[in-house]
């Protein structure tokens, strides 16, 4: 095992964006950490190598508790960082970017530093830009360039921290597959990215981190294929959630009907959905539901647009007894709903008093 | 970068050509007016230099029992002859039976409105308390000449030049209400402002009215007397100024009495250049009672200015002979009157070598000591232009560049004055230089610590340094903050001049790190650097290609601004040219000579620095 945390948490002064996390990296791993924006992905990397420090728990990295006080330059050696922005030396030439860290830190002879230098970048076809200045170099080439600045220094383990986010789609590839090769070359790797396809394609195991917790953990296939949590779901999918609540008395069936129309119009949502977005509304809830509920009950409704794969989910939740809506109503109105959804499910939960009733279009 | 190659070669060299062309031009352009304007006779026909060389001449007088009187008082050796009228005395005087006449200032006018080639020599001569007059014949008054009289200035509402310490304005403005005052540190700034038409009028001395008028011959002084002054030495109003003063009008009572003060009056008005020495050497006190620090005008002749590149002057002499009396050992400082009056209000000197005139307003901070000089004071205008004798210019041109040339350098190897003033020009810029950058450094850093505290006082510095004018930062230096402490005053402006390049110097650097990207330095970071290393291997090489342009021009804005110095009784480059200026009487070459040596000292400070940046410094890349 190479690295292991124990209860990480990071706050600032008035955001905590890394509550609790704990998780164990072995040697040769991948590990994708993927979420949503401001969930604290790019924190916790930067934890890693002690660029933030952490305001509770433990990170212990090759047996050593690197919280607890370690020469955080020494550390660093072994823990290389690939950044968003690439951030390589503006008044340095490519060669003397990567040979900087070699001749001044390790020490190595210049000559040697030189070789190694050249080699790699022949692995990511830029010897020939040696002698070149950065802003010469297009973003993908600085990218690839920014990351054999960090393999001359033969770290344990790279972290990447969205590594093409800045880059513009044509580049993207080029990146990843210098990425893809490293790989081969067992090395470990934690790469924050909202490359989706990406992530599944290289990791071993996938973090889904949200509420700066890890909220879902497990291999590509478990986290990108079958996701057990609503949350990752909604996020892999790229979910579109669509929220109205309103109270059974002040019931207003036009206004909800031109919300789906401007949520339709937002995500580009096809007409046929559409239409069935209003029968569920109008047979459903309208028809079924309402006349069952008391004035004062609060009904949620939310609807959740997968342009991928070409779902719609909608979920209706209110407060009270055991009612079931698709029992109720007449023969005909049934039908219809029928129709228009492929799955249409109500549970109850005893406990909290709380019905749910799943639809699938 | 867009062109390059030979093409640009070409374009830079005619370029330059293009640039000494126009130096050449700028150079003549202020030259040949200046030289080619003032060129006059130097050997001046007439044998009449003034009212205190007519005795032994022929006098004339109407029938006047004072006339008469007047005569025998102040020209005891002169043959008196009487006439009935006027007419008489103008013919007489034409025919030069009679050298001059003397009568009441109204008579003057009146002969001199008649006769055109009569001339009312300015100064009056008081006896028993009536002023008369002396009128001689034009054509012998050695000087420039004027009709005008105080009636012109009253009625005109010219603006007249006065010397700033002392009670000119006061006095003046009582007696001609409409006019402007304008001040100037000392005489011959006046004469020189007068010389050049900046101003109508300028007020002078009756006692060294004639070497006024030798030096500047364009100059012509007006009749009457304005006023008299009272003037005085100065000391602090503390314990050592009390006693030194009473000490000072003990020595200056016994040299009045001895006839050791008349003996010196004699030999510092003389003509004879050979006798303006000052033996040090037997000046020196037989007991040591310490050192007092004197400060002087250094620019009157022939009371306190500089001679041989060695302070002289009877004030100066004066002194000396002062401080072996009382076994003091003097220190000598160079300032203007404002920084004599100021400087001995603050008990920064222990003495006024120079006289000021004795106010109320000023015994309230400082001690007089018994008046030493009674001195009337007169306006002087430019002289009538057909009093003024020229020369052929074309053939007087090289000729009088050379002369003035000579006058203004070599003379006197005033030469040795200016290398000296440039010695100090360029030790306090490079001094300040060092300690404003390492300062600056300090302060930049502190700037950007990241502790409130820290920031707080380094914003504050800045803001404070660069909002005040250095002319006043350095003056807040020696008057408040280092009075008192004895402290050579060019360590003081090395302080100031410091102070102020540091607080720029940080604006600089922190301006420049701040625009290198902060990714950057944590890249670096990430890579295993210290902070320091960070800063040092990455950010510093980058901050360093904006830093040294605006580095260079700060360096050389610097040194421009060591120009001031001289308000703090250092006598630098400008001081010494200003020097030899009033010491000359010489506007055009001092300043020239001085302007040109600053262009050539802030050019190769700035060519080393930019050497140094090439070899040393970081590749300059082309821009992003």
């Amino acid at each position: 095992m190479l690295i292991k945390v124990e209860h990480l948490s990071k706050s600032y002064n008035n955001v905590t964006p890394i509550k609790d996390i704990s998780c164990e990296i072995n040697k040769g791993e991948v590990i994708s950490i993927i979420g949503p924006s401001g969930t604290g992905k790019s924190t916790f990397i930067r934890c890693l190598n002690l660029l933030e420090k952490p305001t509770s728990g433990k990170i212990i990295f090759d047996g050593m508790d690197i919280t607890a006080g370690v020469d955080v330059n020494k550390l660093r050696k072994r823990v290389g960082m690939v950044f968003q922005s690439f951030d390589l030396f503006s008044d340095k030439t490519i060669i003397e970017n990567i040979m900087l860290g070699p001749c001044k830190l390790l020490k190595v002879p210049k000559k040697q530093a030189y070789d190694r230098a050249m080699e790699l970048l022949r692995m990511v076809y830029l010897e020939d830009k040696a002698t070149a200045y950065p802003f010469e170099l297009s973003g993908g080439q600085q990218q690839r360039v920014a990351i054999v600045r960090v393999i001359a220094m033969n770290p344990e383990v790279i972290l990447f921290d969205e590594p093409t986010s800045a880059l513009d789609p044509t580049m993207v590839d080029e990146v990843l597959a210098v990425i893809k090769q490293l790989k081969k070359q067992k090395m470990t790797m934690i790469i924050v990215t909202h490359e989706m396809a990406f992530a599944k394609e290289i990791s071993d195991r996938v973090f889904y981190l949200d509420e700066g917790v890890i909220y879902e953990e497990g291999t590509s296939e478990q986290i990108f294929d079958n996701p057990t949590k609503d949350k990752t779901r909604h996020f892999i999918r790229k979910m579109k959630d669509l929220n109205i609540s309103f109270a059974v008395k002040s019931f207003d069936f036009y206004k909800i009907n031109s919300q789906i129309a401007d949520y339709a119009c937002r995500y580009n949502i096809s007409h046929n959905r559409v239409i069935q977005m209003y029968t569920v509304v109008e047979e459903l809830v309208a028809l079924k539901l309402l006349p069952a509920l008391s004035a004062q009950t609060e009904v949620e409704l939310i609807f959740s647009y997968s342009e991928k794969y070409e779902i719609i989910e909608g979920t209706i939740s209110y407060k009270g007894e055991c009612i079931n809506p698709i029992e109720l109503g007449d023969e005909l109105s049934g039908q219809i709903l029928k129709n228009a959804v492929k799955k249409i499910e109500h549970s109850y939960d005893t406990e909290s008093k709380i019905n749910t009733v799943s639809i699938e279009m | 970068m867009k062109s390059c190659g030979l093409g640009s070669m070409e374009k830079r060299k005619r370029l330059l050509i293009a640039e000494i062309i126009i130096c050449i031009a700028i150079f003549l352009a202020i030259l040949l007016p200046n030289v080619c304007g003032t060129t006059t006779q130097n050997d001046i026909s007439g044998d009449i230099e003034g009212v205190f060389t007519l005795d032994g001449m022929t006098a004339a007088v109407i029938n006047s029992d004072v006339a008469d009187k007047t005569v025998h008082n102040k020209y005891p050796q002169s043959k008196v002859v009487e006439y009935t009228d006027v007419d008489e005395v103008a013919n007489a005087l034409d025919k030069e039976n009679a050298d001059f006449f003397v009568c009441s200032f109204e008579e003057a006018i009146l002969l001199r409105d008649k006769y055109e080639e009569l001339y009312i020599l300015p100064g009056a001569l008081i006896v028993d308390g009536v002023e008369n007059f002396v009128v001689i014949k034009k054509e012998r008054y050695k000087y420039g000449t004027t009709n005008k009289t105080f009636k012109d200035v009253e009625n005109a509402g010219a603006t007249i030049a006065c010397m700033s310490g002392t009670d000119d304005q006061i006095h003046l403005e009582e007696r001609f209400h409409d006019c402007q005052f304008k001040y100037y540190p000392a005489l011959p700034d006046i004469l020189q402002a007068v010389s050049i038409g900046a101003v109508d009028y300028g007020s002078a001395f009756d006692n060294t009215r004639e070497e006024q008028l030798a030096q500047f011959e364009d100059i012509a002084a007006l009749p009457e007397n304005c006023y008299v002054n009272k003037f005085s030495f100065m000391f602090p109003r503390n314990d050592k100024g009390n006693k030194l003063c009473k000490e000072f009008n003990d020595f200056y009572k016994k040299c009045r009495e001895s006839g050791v003060y008349d003996e010196m009056l004699a030999k510092w008005q003389s003509q004879d250049e050979s006798k303006y020495v000052i033996d040090v050497d037997s000046y020196k006190p037989d007991v040591d009672n310490g050192q007092i620090s004197v400060v002087t005008l250094g620019k009157w002749t022939p009371m306190s200015f500089i001679y041989n590149n060695e302070l002289s002057g009877m004030y100066v002499e004066l002194t000396y002979m002062f401080c072996k009396e009382y076994g003091y050992t003097p220190q000598f400082s160079i300032a203007d009157i404002d920084g004599e009056l100021a400087g001995v209000a603050t008990g920064e000197y222990d003495m006024v070598a120079d006289i000021a005139s004795e106010n109320e307003e000023r015994k309230k901070n400082v001690i007089f000591s018994d008046t030493i000089l009674e001195e009337a004071t007169i306006l002087v205008t430019k002289a009538d232009t057909d009093a003024i004798k020229e020369v052929p210019k074309a053939q007087a041109f090289v000729q009088s560049i050379k002369e003035s040339f000579v006058n203004c350098f070599i003379t006197q190897k005033r030469y040795q004055m200016l290398f000296d003033g440039l010695n100090v020009t360029i030790t306090i810029s490079l001094l300040s230089i060092l300690l404003g950058t390492v300062l600056g450094g300090i302060i930049c850093a502190l700037r950007m610590s990241g502790n409130t505290f820290c920031e707080a006082f380094s914003i504050i510095y800045i803001k404070l340094v660069q909002g005040m004018p250095i002319v006043v930062l350095l003056l807040l230096l020696f008057y408040v903050v280092f009075a008192g402490t004895g402290i050579d005053s060019r360590w003081i402006c090395v302080v100031g001049f410091s102070l102020d390049f540091s607080a720029y110097c940080s604006e600089i650097f922190r301006t420049n790190i701040e625009s290198v990207p902060r990714g950057q330095r944590i890249a670096a970071r990430a890579l295993g650097f210290s902070e320091v290393g960070a800063f040092t291997r990455v950010v510093l090489p980058q901050a360093l290609i904006g830093i040294l342009p605006v580095y260079c021009g700060q360096v050389v804005s610097l040194i421009k601004l060591t120009s001031v110095a001289g308000y703090i009784a250092v006598v630098d480059l400008t001081k010494s040219s200003d020097l030899i200026r009033s010491a000359t009487y010489e506007a055009l070459f001092p300043l020239l000579v001085t302007a040109l040596v600053y262009f050539i000292l802030a050019s190769v400070i700035n060519l080393l620095l930019r050497i140094v940046g090439k070899h040393y410094g970081p590749r300059l890349k082309p821009s992003r």
